[in-house]
């Protein structure tokens, strides 16, 4: 299967030009396949989520390079990162992060909105659809502070979705949430996964998610220290 | 744009007692300067009219000499600038008036009324049963004449003259100006009853003027009128004659323009320290925003339209409030102080507070623009 | 003959009828099969070609288990016919595990069992062994060999923490592995190992490479 992310010898150091420069990363290679579904796991402080923030373009690497479709992000300004992030990247976080101050759909609303373009009844249709997907169409004029957690982070899965994204990373989508709810949004994402072939790059804890991904990738000492797949 | 502005909205009506607060700073400074600003326009407006209001402002004169050719004078200099609101010529000659015993030293001044009217507003200084003394060889009195030469309205008084010799005159009225040196000495009359009496046919003594922007006195002087006219003119201006007062007026409005300029700094530095506050309030929402992609500027503009809704508001809310006071103020401190309410000073103070409220939100913005989603995300 | 016999051995273990199957698989002993015969034709085929007709998830997992039930005392009462078959003594240990959080174990007592059979003197020390335990076994029993059976691969995870500790333990230790994760050459790639034991017939190929 195609490609659809590289790393090439990725390395991130932190405070570069201070008398302690902290190496996070290094010399990190790592291809990510198309509708493919992947974990990383890693200790805290194994680099991870800066491996995750420089996947999702929040953070530059060093040296080394990021190609998306084959296309270098290294040579991309802020402002065309930021439209990259738009177009192509869907972010779920561990706190969900939903904008307290919109409701539910609004939220969902929100990346197409960053886009600039003109709300359609295509795309109300397809937030609706969405959150009718996660479960929650009987919620969507509620705020998102009016939601229990397990209900924002469904919400959240829902807003990573709707500019139609390549690839969604999630940090700890899990994290705050219990067992039960915990494998519904497993299930939500794989069913996304499989529905809509987007490519899911995962970091979690969660051992009941993590072995239930087609490939795990342990990072360790700022390396990859495991790549294992089905 | 539309993004950034419905943010904005949100972030405002979210924390509602934050942002009622900051409203409410901002127009307690804006009726500051509303109040403090009218109050003392209107005082300024007050002082002037009293004390040039009913003046000539702007006076030619020949040395030595009358004037003869004045009417086209007149209409020369009243091309010469747009300033002038009115221009008139007057004669003027010494001599007493004698009743019975009596004898005072008066000032004869003969006016053109149609236009000396507008600038010394005799009919609104006129005591009842006065007239003007339109017809030949009648005057009006000032009002303390009235007393010191015991004569009344009909009477007849005998004016004298070293150089021109005797006149009778008949008065017609008498006239308060309220300052004694007026009601002391001046006689009013027609030009044509001076001009009899000097004999010197169609001359004038001197061309008055009032202005519509007094303070401009001295520039349309020297750059409108001396231009067009003679060197042998002489032209002074009422600033030349009180120096004092100009003085006064400008150390009040300079004060004025201090307090002002001191409300909106510290206006400015409230809403700059409370939206540098709710920049750290809303640094999740604004971390998600940029993961999701929304561009540097509008994280920005999220921050201005804060500054902007609130400057709006609370410009609208304290010019309400300063009106208010205004109002109170003239009805309740029992002054007759003439205050002025001006729409184009409060549409300018409203204007200051936006803007000024919209510089405050800039460093809140700059500093949104420089958050780091991963320092968001990492401290969760 | 034989394959009409299987289809009437599934029959029973598909309505989860313990008895029958067991019966079935004693009478094949008494007529003289041999151990490997049994798992061969019988026990590794049914567990291999195990579909579910059902959708529901739930459903499946139940009658898996029950099914590895089944086959769990057809391997325990086979024992005693292993005792008979199992060929000489080559004097080399093994000991055969599963690593932490890994609960298949059917595929390491199968394992076992063959090691015995080729005269090995083989332990099983159990499904889900936390490492610290395979380790203990491995410094106390000193065996030559360690057989680590993996299903799930995300056990590869503590797999490879495993493997790495044991080298330093003990340099001389080979280890082996097994089970499906094992096939996924990528994911064998990242773990230090010395062979891949599959089936019986990797068994006696490696059997044959020590001798």
């Amino acid at each position: 299967m195609a490609s659809i992310l590289s790393l090439r010898k990725v390395c991130k150091t932190y405070g570069e030009n201070t008398k302690n420069p902290t190496k996070v990363l290094f010399d990190v290679d790592l291809e990510f396949e198309e509708s493919s579904f992947n974990a990383i796991i890693g200790q805290s402080g194994s680099g991870k989520s800066t491996l995750l923030n420089i996947v999702g373009s929040l953070d530059r690497p060093t040296t080394g390079d990021i190609l998306f479709k084959n296309e270098s992000l290294a040579k991309l300004s802020k402002n065309d990162l930021a439209a990259f992030r738009n177009r192509s990247l869907g972010f779920i976080f561990q706190f969900h992060y939903l904008l307290p101050e919109f409701t539910a759909l609004e939220n969902v609303l929100m990346p197409y909105r960053i886009s600039k373009q003109p709300i359609t009844d295509e795309v109300m249709n397809r937030a609706n659809e969405l959150l009718d997907i996660v479960g929650l169409g009987n919620f969507k004029n509620k705020l998102a502070t009016n939601l229990s957690g397990g209900q924002q982070q469904r919400v959240a899965i829902a807003r990573s979705l709707i500019n139609n994204p390549a690839i969604v990373l999630a940090d700890e989508p899990t994290g705050n949430l219990d067992s039960d709810t915990t494998e519904k949004v497993y299930e939500l994402l794989r069913e996304i996964n499989q529905k809509f072939k987007t490519t899911f790059i995962i970091i979690t804890h969660d051992r009941t998610v993590a072995e239930k991904t087609d490939r795990v990738i342990e990072i360790k000492d700022g390396r990859v220290y495991l790549d294992i797949s089905k | 744009m539309k993004l950034a502005f419905q943010i904005a909205k949100r972030f405002l009506l979210a924390s509602k007692r934050q942002t009622l607060v900051i409203i409410l700073g901002i127009a307690v400074g804006v009726s500051v300067q509303v109040f403090i600003g009218s109050l003392i326009a209107g005082l300024q407006a007050s002082l002037v009219n009293t004390t040039i209001g009913s003046r000539s402002q702007i006076t030619i004169t020949l040395e030595d000499e009358y004037i003869t050719d004045y009417q086209n004078l007149v209409t020369l200099i009243d091309n010469s600038s747009d300033n002038i609101r009115v221009i008139s010529p007057t004669l003027t000659s010494n001599g007493s008036l004698i009743n019975n015993d009596n004898s005072e030293s008066i000032l004869l001044r003969g006016f053109e009324f149609s236009t000396a009217d507008e600038i010394y507003k005799f009919e609104e200084k006129f005591i009842p049963g006065s007239e003007f003394p339109n017809a030949l060889n009648e005057v009006a009195l000032g009002l303390n004449l009235k007393e010191n030469l015991g004569i009344d309205i009909g009477d007849d008084v005998e004016f004298l003259s070293g150089i021109y010799g005797n006149q009778t005159f008949k008065v017609v009225g008498f006239f308060d100006f309220g300052v004694n040196e007026i009601n002391n000495t001046w006689v009013i009359t027609g030009l044509d009853t001076v001009q009899n009496i000097i004999n010197e046919g169609n001359v004038v003594s001197n061309i008055e003027m009032q202005l519509n922007e007094v303070f401009d006195a001295e520039d349309i002087t020297k750059l409108e009128i001396e231009t067009g006219i003679s060197s042998n003119f002489k032209v002074t201006t009422w600033i030349s004659e009180n120096q004092s007062l100009l003085t006064g007026l400008q150390g009040q409005s300079t004060s004025s323009l201090m307090i002002q300029v001191f409300v909106i700094v510290s206006v400015v530095l409230g809403i700059s320290s409370t939206l540098a506050i709710t920049v750290l309030q809303k640094s999740k929402q604004l971390g998600i925003l940029k993961a999701m992609g929304i561009q540097d500027g509008d994280a920005s503009l999220i921050f201005l339209f804060e500054g902007m809704l609130l400057g709006v508001f609370g410009a609208i809310l304290g010019i309400l409030l300063g009106v208010g006071l205004l109002y109170a103020f003239t009805t309740f401190s029992g002054t007759d102080i003439p205050i002025s309410i001006n729409a184009g000073f409060l549409a300018l103070s409203a204007g200051i507070a936006i803007a000024a409220s919209m510089i405050a939100a800039l460093s809140p913005a700059i500093k949104s623009s420089k958050l780091s989603v991963i320092e968001v995300i990492r401290n969760g | 003959m034989k394959e009409k016999n299987y289809e009437e051995f599934i029959n029973y273990l598909n309505h989860e009828k313990k008895d029958e199957c067991v019966i079935y698989i004693m009478e094949l002993f008494e007529e003289g099969a041999t151990v490997r015969d049994v798992y061969e034709n019988y026990v590794i085929p049914a567990l291999a070609e195990y579909e579910c007709d059902s959708d529901v998830e739930e459903i499946c997992i139940w009658k898996e288990h029950a099914r590895t039930s089944i086959i769990r005392t057809i391997l325990e009462s086979s024992y005693p016919y292993l005792i008979k078959q199992k060929k000489a003594k080559i004097n080399k240990t093994v000991l055969v595990a599963c690593p932490q959080l890994e609960y298949h174990e059917i595929g390491a007592i199968i394992a076992t069992n063959y090691l015995i059979l080729e005269g090995f003197d083989a332990k099983y020390i159990g499904a889900n062994t936390p490492n610290e335990q395979v380790i203990s076994a491995v410094s106390i029993l000193k065996p030559d060999f360690l057989a680590l059976s993996i299903t799930n691969y995300y056990n590869i995870v503590a797999t490879k923490k495993l493997t790495e500790k044991l080298r330093e333990v003990d340099s001389n230790l080979k280890i082996i592995i097994g089970g499906q994760a094992a096939n996924n050459p990528h994911t064998l790639s990242q773990v230090s190992y010395d062979f891949v034991v599959q089936t019986y017939a990797d068994i006696v190929k490696f059997k044959e490479e020590l001798l």
